[in-house]
């Protein structure tokens, strides 16, 4: 009975929450202290949501309700996976700037090793028994670090006047290409460390990495051959629905990661699929997208603990570390290409803005091992991307502003 | 050949990942299991399509040969686990059936429904039981040490239950078909509205039953009055849903769909947690019938506003993966150890209850004043059974421990031979009605657009 009524609560919620832009705006027009209308546009406010409504705060999603929500879990990685995964077309990669690409993923391997090494040592030090979990823990940490959200670009230039919109067009497009990509880093980083033998009773890595890679093209090859008829848009959505499904759950059955399969399966579609099927297929993901990512966030943040004062410090920790992270290696990344590439001195503090794929990323890692470290990395992704999420675009209108 | 081969990387994906050890993610079982379902049923509808079935059968089929008496590829664990989405389905298409009956459309065919239901009625609930009350007691061994009277309170559950048809196959056949016309309207307002009629005929035959079985016992009249009640609270919270849901549409518009599916949920569950309220509290076996609910929910959008149309196009969004998840694990359901284990007994009365069904639609059809081409036919619409017959021998089950274990093995037997042919006998029926129009759209039946969704804020990664 709880269940239900916490689905249909939270159903109610997420649709509220995907379909009601203009209360949200009217909320964001109040001038909240400390930058909080930047998380109501962000879509982040949801997890506070979840928060709320979860057995840390108001108890209305408990335990054993969210156990029988945890299907819109695996979903909703599926989901983010695969919609990520069909940007991946080969004909469109090749058309980008070779000289871009680099960098821009260069960039999100150097923010995620220069917060995955330090943190490495610091759960080693201060999680004793899980010894074992450290080095995948500071590798989901480093890779939700790695990478940068759409929403506070978005945010930024709805705000921007005409004239202002096109003399700062290059730049902005720029952090736009910027934030496409690097979200490759952290989805195949979560990837790998879900295929360590510590996870998969010894096996060894390289035949579970093989397993993600092969059930993402299986999954992928299914979906372009079910499409490869003229279907109808119910059709498709029942195709797209059945294949996130069994895609998100037989990666999480396995212990494998959701995002690294659909990402292989979006890329198998996007290569191999028509033209027509391709752009049919992008249409609906991005239609289910709102409710799905809502839906996920209230979950997540339901089952979310945000824990002791441990925690507090390792956020501390972690959201200094990305800073430097993302200044160093935007600037090391982009110097060399100053002359080929629009001129962004500071593009580092254009690249902050944090959400749903790192806590996708997060979330991966806690779905396929529950313990006391991966809450902690919960907690500190959580509490890492509302802090950036308040601060980012103020930042971002600074590096646009010293933008040329 | 594409989805035959398609259908082969399921099934080997399914295999595979029934060999490997589990982790240790919550629900990661549940999410394949409903990924298997709806991708197996998907590509068996298409390939039972080909050969001129309905695409329900190809579900069913589907569900049957992963689930756990053929291939086992579904486990019952794993069935039972999405219980949940199950009641929900039943819910959402029980909306779907109401949004189907359009009283313009009903109010010249009333009294060919009314007909139809009346003969139907008489003619199958006697057939059926003068057939187990002289035949029966001779093929079933549980009438050993029953009195006569006895064995008559059996052979009228029989009946009753023979009169139980499937409104969730029905619909999907007519939502897979586009069908529309007097006969499809006949055939939908009759099994609609006999979900009604059986609850009070089971509620009367139970209470007779009760009686001869329990001499001691008082006749039911208070169990009577709870029937009553039942029919008389779930229709009235049927309206009360339908008129949030017309306000709903009228006013804000967006996601329909999603909002359908909740309030097909909520509908689901609070009837469940009302019932267990009031016994709890007020001591009143009343339980609410979320079907009944829903109909007239579904009902009143489509009668009693102009959101009617509209309703239709959200319903026709969210209706195929909930009809492909419903009846793949009311496949999987099937079970093929109760057939084989009452065999004759089951065969002879599905074929007992399809003469009757057949006797009884052509005399309601030609008393209404149907045409002969149409009753001729009419029978072919009502041999569907599946989930209220189902549910009514559990219930016999739990209410008479000792023989009813083999009553409701006899019942689940017959009911399954009768969900997969009915849905056959219904397509062919519409077909041969001239009614089937295959190629039509949601959207060539009216202009409102059924809520849309679009790029908002909130965006991952």
């Amino acid at each position: 009975m709880k269940l239900v009524l916490a689905a249909a609560l939270v159903t109610a919620l997420a649709f509220l929450g995907s379909r009601l832009p203009v209360l949200k705006r009217r909320l964001a027009s109040v001038p909240w202290p400390l930058g909080v209308q930047n998380l109501l546009l962000s879509g982040t406010e949801f997890v506070l949501v979840g928060l709320v409504l979860g057995h840390a705060g108001l108890g209305i999603l408990d335990q054993r309700t969210l156990t029988g929500l945890f299907p819109f879990v695996g979903m909703g990685l599926a989901w983010i996976g695969l919609l990520f995964g069909v940007q991946w077309e080969a004909r469109v990669l090749r058309s980008l700037s070779s000289a871009g690409v680099a960098p821009a993923l260069g960039q999100s391997l150097v923010t995620g090793m220069a917060v995955a090494i330090p943190f490495y040592f610091l759960f080693d030090w201060l999680f004793p028994l899980e010894r074992g979990l450290a080095l995948i823990g500071a590798v989901a940490v480093g890779a939700a670090a790695s990478d940068t959200a759409h929403s506070g670009l978005a945010l930024v230039v709805r705000h921007l006047g005409g004239a202002d919109q096109t003399r700062r067009q290059p730049a902005v497009q720029l952090l736009r290409y910027i934030t496409d990509l690097d979200g490759l880093v952290g989805v195949v980083a979560i990837g790998v460390a879900a295929c360590v033998p510590v996870l998969h009773r010894g096996q060894p890595l390289p035949f579970w990495l093989a397993a993600s890679v092969g059930l993402g093209l299986g999954v992928g090859l299914l979906v372009v051959l079910l499409v490869a008829h003229r279907v109808g848009e119910d059709e498709l959505r029942l195709i797209l629905l059945g294949a996130v499904l069994f895609s998100g759950g037989l990666s999480l059955y396995l212990s494998l990661s959701p995002l690294l399969v659909n990402l292989v399966a979006g890329a198998a579609i996007a290569n191999l699929a028509g033209d027509r099927a391709r752009a049919t297929i992008r249409t609906a993901l991005m239609r289910g997208e709102h409710a799905i990512y809502v839906l996920f966030l209230l979950v997540v943040g339901a089952d979310w603990s945000p824990g002791s004062p441990t925690v507090a410090g390792l956020v501390a920790a972690y959201l200094i570390l990305r800073t430097a992270g993302k200044l160093v290696g935007g600037w090391l990344c982009f110097w060399p290409l100053r002359g080929q590439l629009p001129r962004a001195p500071h593009l580092g503090l254009g690249l902050l803005s944090h959400g749903g794929m790192a806590i996708a990323i997060v979330v991966n890692l806690q779905q396929i091992h529950r313990s006391e470290l991966t809450d902690a990395v919960i907690s500190i992704v959580l509490v890492g991307v509302v802090v950036s999420e308040l601060v980012s675009p103020s930042l971002l209108r600074r590096a646009l502003g010293r933008a040329p | 050949m594409r989805r035959l081969l398609a259908l082969a990387v399921i099934v080997a994906l399914a295999w595979l990942s029934q060999r490997a050890s589990a982790g240790v993610a919550p629900a990661a079982h549940a999410t394949l299991v409903a990924g298997i379902v709806m991708l197996a049923g998907y590509v068996a509808g298409h390939l039972v399509a080909r050969l001129g079935l309905p695409r329900i059968s190809g579900y069913l089929l589907a569900g049957l040969v992963l689930g756990p008496h053929v291939a086992g590829l579904l486990s019952q664990g794993a069935i039972d686990e999405l219980h949940f989405l199950n009641e929900l389905a039943v819910c959402f298409i029980a909306l779907a059936a109401g949004s189907e009956l359009r009283l313009g459309e009903l109010r010249g065919r009333l009294r060919v429904i009314g007909a139809t239901i009346a003969c139907l009625v008489a003619v199958v609930l006697t057939a059926v039981t003068s057939f187990v009350y002289f035949v029966g007691y001779r093929l079933l061994p549980f009438s050993a040490g029953m009195s006569d009277f006895q064995w008559l309170g059996v052979a009228v559950l029989f009946g009753v239950l023979a009169v139980a048809r499937s409104p969730a196959s029905a619909i999907a056949i007519i939502r897979e078909t586009r069908a529309r016309g007097p006969f499809t309207e006949m055939a939908l307002g009759v099994t609609v509205a006999m979900d009604a009629v059986v609850i009070i005929l089971f509620a009367v035959g139970l209470s007779f039953c009760e009686s001869v079985m329990h001499p001691g016992a008082t006749p039911g009249l208070g169990f009577l009055a709870a029937v009553a009640a039942e029919l008389v609270a779930g229709l009235a919270l049927g309206v009360a849903v339908g008129r949030g849901l017309a306000f709903y549409m009228a006013r804000v518009r967006t996601e329909l769909p999603v909002v359908l599916l909740g309030t097909a949920l909520l509908v689901a569950e609070l009837s469940h947690g009302m019932a267990g309220y009031l016994y709890t509290t007020l001591g009143l076996a009343i339980k609410l019938e979320p079907l009944l609910i829903c109909v007239t929910a579904g009902f009143t959008v489509q009668n009693f506003s102009d959101q009617g149309e509209r309703s239709i196009r959200a319903l026709d969004t969210v209706n195929l993966p909930v009809f492909v998840l419903f009846f793949c694990l009311a496949g999987a359901h099937i079970d093929l150890n109760a057939v084989r284990a009452t065999g004759v007994v089951a065969l002879a009365l599905v074929l007992v209850r399809a003469a009757a069904v057949f006797s009884g639609a052509s005399l309601g059809g030609r008393l209404g004043g149907d045409p002969p081409a149409r009753y001729r036919l009419a029978g072919l619409a009502f041999l569907t059974q599946a989930g209220v017959a189902l549910g009514l021998s559990m219930e016999v089950l739990s209410r008479f421990p000792g023989w009813g274990e083999q009553f409701a093995t006899t019942v689940v037997a017959v009911v399954a031979v009768n969900e997969i042919i009915g849905p056959i006998a219904l397509r062919h029926a519409l077909g041969r009605a001239g009614e089937v129009r295959l190629g039509v759209t949601a959207d060539d039946e009216g202009p409102a657009s059924a809520g849309s969704t679009g790029p908002g804020e909130a965006r991952p990664g």
